[in-house]
């Protein structure tokens, strides 16, 4: 957490702007594509972005001599991705059993 | 800095760094809770007719490059460059003043078309993520006003490193979470 | 200005009025006791504005007993009504102030009783088994405590000034939404739970920088005592956890102030959603209670068999194993809201693998007693109550684990049975074990022995005499909160469970008579060194009650049970005292929980020009005590020294 460089600096920030201008170009020029692909994209950019500014403006990483901070960010992403993920399937899986029958007709027609 | 001096810094930012992870979890909630209201429109306009990309690409790239100049400030800081220490802090300020002013004229505008967060629970969901977000934006520019003063004072050399290691690591993360705002929140309407 | 504030929010029921003029009285009597003894400056300068752990430990015990009573006459109401009201008969409570009751009953055994037990006892004794003079942040410490005693002031000015909330410990909505409780219970509710749960996060991140930065040199991880390891846990249980509920319940509060629709039953709103998150916290939180009491047992079963605690490297792994469980079984406490059955299945099967950590470790105690030398004063009691109590509201949460049994029972009185047996089985007990084995620490004498045995045994006799009627009722049909009941059959189980209620609050009355008699006896009751029960870890070796810096040299630890190795070992030096730097009081606690309880009150009765000048004080505040830098002061050498000559330390 202490020794930042000038070069970290502007190579987190450079990283991060191109992985914004893909994000976002993605979903501008490819918004006809299958879902599941663009979905996919935009979240492994996302997923970079969020390493590039963990490693560069965060300083996170697993050089310095049993750094806490690393492992205490690893376990709040596990953390945030099973309340999110978790709710999402409980909530989806509520919603499923909970369809009006107009939903359940325009549900099984779509399939 | 002495030997004492180094440990309650480590301390300092180790505790502020728990409270960090604890506001994690506070957006992981709002967020969670908007992915599953997302829909929920009520008849109202959903996500995908109410958001501008170029909008939200000009507030990530202020948000970002006010993340950078954040990271400048530090970086100056720990050099001793007190001058550039202070510009850069100044326009990391301007930028997240920028970047809430975008955000404002963004939700009055929903809000006189008649879509308040009482309109939908999407809008609900929507108005209390984005808001959140930026209340913690608002907090860090009322904090770098409060250690400005801080910074030029000499009686608080001593500990003023430390805050301002405190507030970035804050600033860093409140970008951090401004990738899923755009990812999740905006560019999803897109494609989902 | 005063919102929709107006004199009909005093009570008019009788019941009420008797309790708000006890109330008041007490708080009256305790003032002029104070004026009267001229004790103010005393008790600001020594306790009030106090950052030491020990003092705040001290706090929030008194705190938590105050509130204990009050929990226990709510309990009492509840199970009267329900030993009267059967048939024609409508008992004597209306139905919505039962509702508040068993709302306020769960409300404060949870946040304000169990709770703050846990932090006084960590506070008290964590940096001591550390090796440590204090936590990482004094100051935030004493912040913690008083937005904790804040919530529970709003809680009693609930009871005078308005209304409770009537819709459960965790107020499901729409019931607790603006349009089928619009009166000021639920936002009573709301701002309680938000201050005090402001107060625990911050208690959280303290221990756990404690832990991980303030250890004496020489102690790794894998040496630390294991009441350390699970303080370690549950603390970042609730680093975890709680913000999930600060959201949920802002969530609802924006439903209610703003208008919003995140719970509401229109408007495209999911109350289930709201299930959904309160309990992503709300399991969490019972792991939260829980492990510190096994880390108690683990130092009270070690300390009384004279044996090193069996399977330390098994015990610290499932502590972690049951932290990371608990966090992905949440969904069996709503089995029956109506997600699928691979949903169901995958949580009930979780729920069932968490046991298996618990029986670890339940064999390891068992295991440290074997060809031990067991001695059975207090603290052992409340093991051994534990180990019978606590296995069988296990084995019923087992049976509730199954989706299918969980569909006849859930929120049946056999739910209700099950989380007493193991809160009070496993919290409680643990709790009180640990209050009887660390008092020598903190106040330099003992609690009264025999009766303390009589407490345990109404306690126990008690609990079994109150809750397994609970268990039959549950199973013959009987439905949670419910304030009649038309089967007279029933009426003879709840009956005995009023007896056995009874029971308990002899028990607890003894405690009381304990803790009192033990002070007039305490020069009898004197331990003769720091080493009250010839213990094993660090804390035994500082004077009772420990000097504010708690140790004069900081200890260089080896291995498990550092003290146990110095007595077999001993190497007698000649000490060389430096001086200290010891953290100044502070009032910024004070001053923030102050304006917090404004905050809250103006919010429940929408004084909205008074909140948001509550919100600037609190702004104010923080940024004020930033301002202060005079924060240390130093003992010297010498004034340790002359404090070291006459302590009873090892």
């Amino acid at each position: 957490m202490t020794h930042h460089s000038l070069l970290g600096l502007c190579t987190g920030y450079g990283a991060s702007l191109v992985l914004t201008a893909l994000a976002f170009a993605t979903v501008v020029l490819g918004a006809d594509g299958p879902t599941a692909v663009l979905v996919t994209k935009v979240c492994i950019l996302a997923a970079a972005q969020l390493v590039v500014q963990a490693r560069y403006f965060l300083h996170l990483g697993f050089s310095e001599r049993g750094d806490w901070n690393t492992a205490v960010f690893a376990y709040t992403f596990l953390m945030v991705l099973v309340v999110g993920v978790g709710s999402l399937w409980i909530m989806n899986n509520l919603a499923y059993n909970m369809m009006t029958p107009q939903e359940t007709d325009s549900y099984m027609l779509k399939r | 800095m002495t030997h004492a001096h180094t440990l309650k810094d480590n301390r300092t930012l180790f505790g502020f760094w728990l409270y960090l992870m604890s506001d994690c979890l506070i957006f992981a909630s709002l967020f969670a809770t908007y992915a599953v209201l997302r829909s929920a429109t009520y008849g109202a306009p959903g996500a995908r007719e109410l958001f501008s990309l170029e909008f939200v690409f000009l507030e990530t790239v202020i948000l970002l490059s006010s993340s950078f100049t954040m990271g400048l400030t530090v970086y100056f800081a720990h050099k001793g460059k007190r001058a550039l220490m202070f510009g850069l802090l100044a326009l990391t300020f301007c930028l997240g003043t920028a970047f809430i002013a975008l955000e404002v004229s963004e939700f009055s505008h929903l809000i006189q078309e008649g879509l308040s967060w009482e309109r939908s629970a999407f809008l609900s969901a929507f108005f209390t993520l984005v808001g959140t977000h930026g209340l913690h934006v608002l907090c860090g520019l009322i904090w770098m006003i409060v250690l400005a003063i801080q910074l030029a004072l000499p009686r608080y050399h001593e500990i003023v490193m430390r805050r301002l290691i405190c507030l970035s690591l804050f600033w860093h993360f409140l970008d951090i979470i401004w990738i899923g705002i755009f990812t999740f929140v905006y560019l999803f309407s897109f494609i989902v | 200005m005063f919102g929709r504030l107006t004199l009909d929010a005093l009570p008019h029921d009788p019941i009420v009025i008797a309790a708000t003029v006890f109330m008041v009285c007490v708080g009256a009597a305790t003032l002029c006791f104070v004026t009267y003894f001229r004790a103010w400056g005393y008790i600001w300068h020594e306790w009030l504005t106090s950052v030491d752990h020990k003092k705040i430990a001290i706090m929030y015990g008194i705190t938590a007993f105050v509130m204990l009573v009050r929990g226990l006459v709510d309990a009492s109401m509840v199970r009267a009504q329900q030993a009267i009201a059967v048939g024609n008969s409508a008992g004597y409570l209306p139905p919505d102030h039962f509702d508040q009751l068993f709302t306020a009953h769960g409300v404060i055994m949870i946040f304000f009783v169990a709770m703050p037990l846990m932090f006084a006892i960590i506070n008290a004794m964590l940096p001591l088994q550390l090796g440590t003079r204090d936590v990482a942040f004094p100051v935030l410490n004493s912040i913690s405590l008083w937005l904790f005693i804040a919530g529970a002031v709003l809680m009693n000015i609930s009871l005078t000034i308005g209304e409770f909330a009537a819709a459960g410990w965790l107020a499901y909505p729409p019931l607790s939404g603006l349009a089928y409780s619009p009166g000021v219970g639920i936002d009573y509710y709301i701002w309680v739970i938000q201050i005090s749960g402001v107060g625990s996060l911050l208690s959280a991140v303290n221990f756990v920088a404690t832990i991980i930065k303030e250890r004496a040199p020489g102690m790794t991880l894998m040496n630390m005592p294991i009441f350390v390891w699970t303080v370690f846990a549950s603390m970042t249980l609730i680093i975890i956890s709680f913000p999930v509920l600060t959201a949920t319940l802002a969530m609802l509060s924006l439903d209610r102030f703003l208008g919003m629709h995140f719970f509401t039953s229109d408007f495209g709103g999911n109350p289930m959603m709201y299930i959904n998150l309160i309990w992503t916290w709300g399991h969490p939180e019972v792991y939260i209670l829980i492990l510190p009491a096994f880390g108690i047992f683990s130092e009270v079963v070690s300390n009384f068999s004279q044996k090193r605690l069996f399977g330390y490297r098994s015990m610290v792994y499932a502590t972690i194993a049951i932290m990371f469980l608990s966090f992905i079984v949440w969904a069996h406490h709503f089995f029956t809201m109506g997600a699928g059955a691979n949903v169901n299945a995958f949580f009930g099967i979780m729920t069932m693998v968490i046991a298996i950590p618990a029986g670890v470790k339940i064999f390891n105690w068992l295991f440290t007693m074997y060809r031990g030398r067991i001695d059975f004063r207090t603290p052992m009691l409340w093991f051994m109550g534990f180990v019978f109590t606590f296995t069988l509201g296990g084995m019923s949460g087992i049976l509730l684990s199954l989706p299918a049994v969980d569909f006849q029972i859930n929120n049946s009185l056999f739910l209700v049975a099950h989380f007493h047996n193991t809160i009070i089985g496993g919290v409680v007990f643990g709790y009180f074990a640990g209050i009887s084995y660390w008092f020598p620490k903190i106040f330099g004498f003992k609690l009264d022995e025999r009766l303390g045995t009589y407490a345990f045994w109404c306690w126990i006799t008690g609990f079994f005499t109150a809750f397994m009627p609970l268990y039959a009722l549950g199973i013959m049909g009987a439905t949670r909160r419910m304030s009649h009941y038309s089967d007279p059959s029933w009426q003879p189980f709840f009956i005995v469970a009023g007896i056995g209620l009874v029971i308990i609050l002899v028990g607890v009355f003894i405690q009381f008579v304990q803790i009192a008699w033990s002070i007039y006896k305490r020069h009898e009751l004197r331990t003769p060194t720091g080493d009250a029960w010839y213990g094993r870890s660090l804390e035994w070796m500082t004077a009772s009650p420990p000097p504010v810096y708690n140790f004069a040299i900081i200890p260089h630890v080896h291995g498990h049970d550092p003290l146990w190795a110095r007595k077999q070992y001993p190497h007698p030096s000649i000490p060389l005292y430096t001086n200290i730097e010891l953290p100044r009081n502070s009032s910024v606690g004070i001053v923030l929980a102050a304006c917090s309880l404004a905050l809250g009150f103006t919010l429940v009765w929408h004084m909205w020009i008074l909140a948001a000048l509550s919100v600037m004080g609190i702004i104010g505040a923080v940024i004020a005590r930033s301002f202060v830098t005079h924060t240390e002061y130093i003992l010297s050498a010498h004034e340790v020294a002359r404090i070291e000559a006459r302590s009873n330390a090892l």
